[in-house]
């Protein structure tokens, strides 16, 4: 896999999409509105980076600021048998800042590629990051435990990885978010099975008071989640520390919850619906919930769900009043000729709002992106992001100075590649300079 | 195009069935599958196995094909793999085909996964995911069901019991051609 190499910015999409598409895409039965257009761009980008491209198979990236600015990206890669889990760093202006680091010793390797590793940052330069591998027991088969890895230095080295499930139990610990407060605690949610006879999950957490050299008591935050959807935690500006997740509900019905701890994660409260969206989807729709604040305290929380009419939407809906009530939600995926995937959001202290998601037509898939800059009130149009007919799995970082990151896949044979495109918020231009 | 595909016999699969005889779509309703009121082509592909063997599913023509789309990090998928396995083995010898796709990319555990279960029907992998998008596989796991004609009649999102009196009458019927 090579570094640093430049997109060039060469947009190819001439095909047509499928009028039928259409006819499966139009009406809406669900209470939804949507969301008014700003006409203004709303992100200054500069190039696109081809930050890791070859032929190893790459799983989506993670991608999160530290306090200095500095972007830490994470992934995994697997080009023998073994899977690792690589990060390295970037600098504002985009480019790769020392070497690509491994992460997890030999004998803890990832188990799988399919979702992108955990990755939150602390004060001090510290770094987490988490990730599943294989527990090796010849009666349990896929069985992983989770592991938490810490940098102190920036991400230049890694401590040896702690366990972070305490069940001892041969089975499935995943799907995991984490964040860390400015006190040098670090949170984790993930999904496994321990109660659970046959499907279904539990939500469980627990929490680091020592940075990330040890795990405590692990939590069940609610014994019914949706199975394969990625869990996500947050901090409010007030310290209390959020989870959202996708419930399920009688009737295998998957619509997102949030609950809230007051105590640093020692107790959370009752699950919270957002929106009654009557999905009923008795599988696994490995779609989890984005959620953050910002610094008025504005609670944010994006998902995707195909409501009662099995059609794929985007929505958005926010809180000003600690998850008491939301906002009707915001259908963020207008287009008529596209089925929109993959959500992922990231929020400025002051309430710009970067959502990305994945839009897939019949000839292609790509990553696209919407801006609002006044809270979530008005958004910008879409802009796409990723080039060729392959691109998917976008994330978002935002830093409070108003630099924007932006990652994705793409595919183009016979290469995968993981992108990054840097940018600044369109209305905090004028305190700085272009990157 | 695969994917346009696919988004068309989605959407074809929201409307009501139109035909068919009442039993097969007692049937159906029965196996919890979702039939398909105006059956299309399915999307071709070739897909290699976990043992290196590369499947067209051009060859499977004028056989009843059940495809089971699934991954293992996915617990449901992996818990009705049994089922799947005693449905196979109540077509032994007749022109049902069973395969499994997953754009997992742990061959490795797949292949002890198999060998544990004793699963005897192939495992494709979809590294791409260019044929589950072309099935328009939006959860997992996703099962289609595809008649001696090539053509999608039924899918099942979700776990079923697919060793069950209703899914073995289901795909009994549909190779006995009753649509």
């Amino acid at each position: 896999m090579k570094l640093g190499h430049q997109i060039h910015e060469a947009n190819c999409w001439g095909q047509l999409v499928s009028i039928v598409v259409l006819v499966c895409l139009i009406g809406s039965s669900m209470t939804e509105v949507s969301v008014a257009e700003m006409a203004d761009p709303t992100i200054i980008r500069a190039a696109k980076k081809m930050l890791v491209e070859g032929t190893s198979q790459l799983s989506p990236p993670a991608l999160q600021f530290d306090e200095s600015g500095t972007l830490h990206l994470a992934w995994f890669e697997k080009s023998g048998d073994a899977p690792t889990l690589k990060t390295v760093r970037i600098s504002d202006g985009g480019n790769v800042v020392g070497d690509t680091v491994r992460v997890n010793p030999v004998g803890i390797e990832p188990d799988a590629l399919h979702q992108a590793p955990g990755l939150a940052t602390g004060m001090d330069h510290h770094l987490f990051l988490t990730w599943s591998s294989a527990k090796k027991d010849s009666n349990a088969m896929f069985a992983a435990d989770l592991r938490l890895a810490r940098s102190t230095d920036g991400g230049r080295t890694f401590d040896a990885p702690v366990l972070v499930n305490d069940d001892g139990q041969s089975i499935y610990h995943s799907f995991e978010s984490l964040v860390a407060d400015r006190q040098g605690q670090v949170y984790l949610a993930w999904l496994d099975n321990r109660s659970k006879e046959k499907s279904g999950a539990g939500a469980r957490f627990a929490c680091s008071l020592d940075g990330g050299k040890s795990v405590e008591a692990n939590l069940t935050i609610d014994g019914m989640a949706c199975p394969c959807c990625r869990p996500m935690l947050t901090l409010a500006p007030d310290g209390n520390l959020w989870a959202a997740w996708r419930k399920t509900f009688e009737g295998n019905v998957r619509d997102i919850v949030l609950a809230r701890s007051t105590d640093q994660g020692r107790t959370f409260s009752d699950p919270i619906r957002v929106n009654q969206d009557g999905w009923v989807f008795p599988a696994c729709p490995h779609r989890g919930p984005s959620v953050a604040f910002d610094r008025f305290g504005r609670l944010y929380i994006a998902w995707y769900t195909e409501g009662t009419d099995e059609q794929p939407r985007l929505l958005l809906a926010m809180s000003d009043d600690g998850g008491k009530t939301f906002s009707t939600p915001m259908s963020l995926h207008t287009s008529a000729t596209s089925l929109p995937d993959q959500l992922r959001m990231a929020v400025h202290p002051d309430g710009a709002v970067v959502m990305v998601w994945e839009e897939v037509t019949g000839v292609r898939k790509r990553t696209v992106m919407r801006v609002s800059l006044d809270r979530g009130h008005t958004f910008g149009s879409v802009q796409v992001l990723s080039d060729g007919a392959k691109g998917e799995t976008p994330t978002v970082a935002v830093h409070p100075s108003g630099t924007v990151a932006l990652a994705w896949s793409e595919y183009a044979w016979p290469n995968n590649r993981l992108v990054v495109q840097m940018g600044i918020l369109g209305h905090m231009q004028s305190q700085r300079s272009t990157p | 195009m695969w994917l346009c595909m696919s988004l068309l016999l989605w959407g074809t699969s929201l409307l009501a069935p139109q035909s068919g005889t009442a039993g097969l779509h007692d049937l159906y309703a029965a196996a919890g599958v979702k039939e398909i009121a105006e059956p299309l082509a399915t999307p071709g592909f070739a897909l290699t196995t976990i043992e290196g063997q590369t499947i067209d599913s051009s060859r499977l023509r004028g056989h009843v094909v059940l495809i089971n789309f699934w991954a293992t990090w996915c617990g449901p998928c992996k818990e009705e793999m049994p089922a799947l396995k005693r449905l196979k083995e109540s077509f032994a010898g007749s022109r049902f085909e069973l395969l499994t796709i997953t754009t997992d990319q742990q061959v490795e555990g797949i292949r002890t996964f198999v060998r544990a279960l004793g699963l005897d029907f192939p495992v494709l992998l979809d590294d791409r995911k260019d044929v589950s998008a072309a099935f328009g596989v939006r959860g997992l796991p996703t099962t289609v069901l595809i008649d001696r004609q090539g053509r999608l009649v039924g899918r099942a999102v979700g776990p079923r019991d697919w060793d069950s009196a209703e899914s073995v009458a289901l795909v009994r019927q549909i190779l006995e051609g009753a649509k």
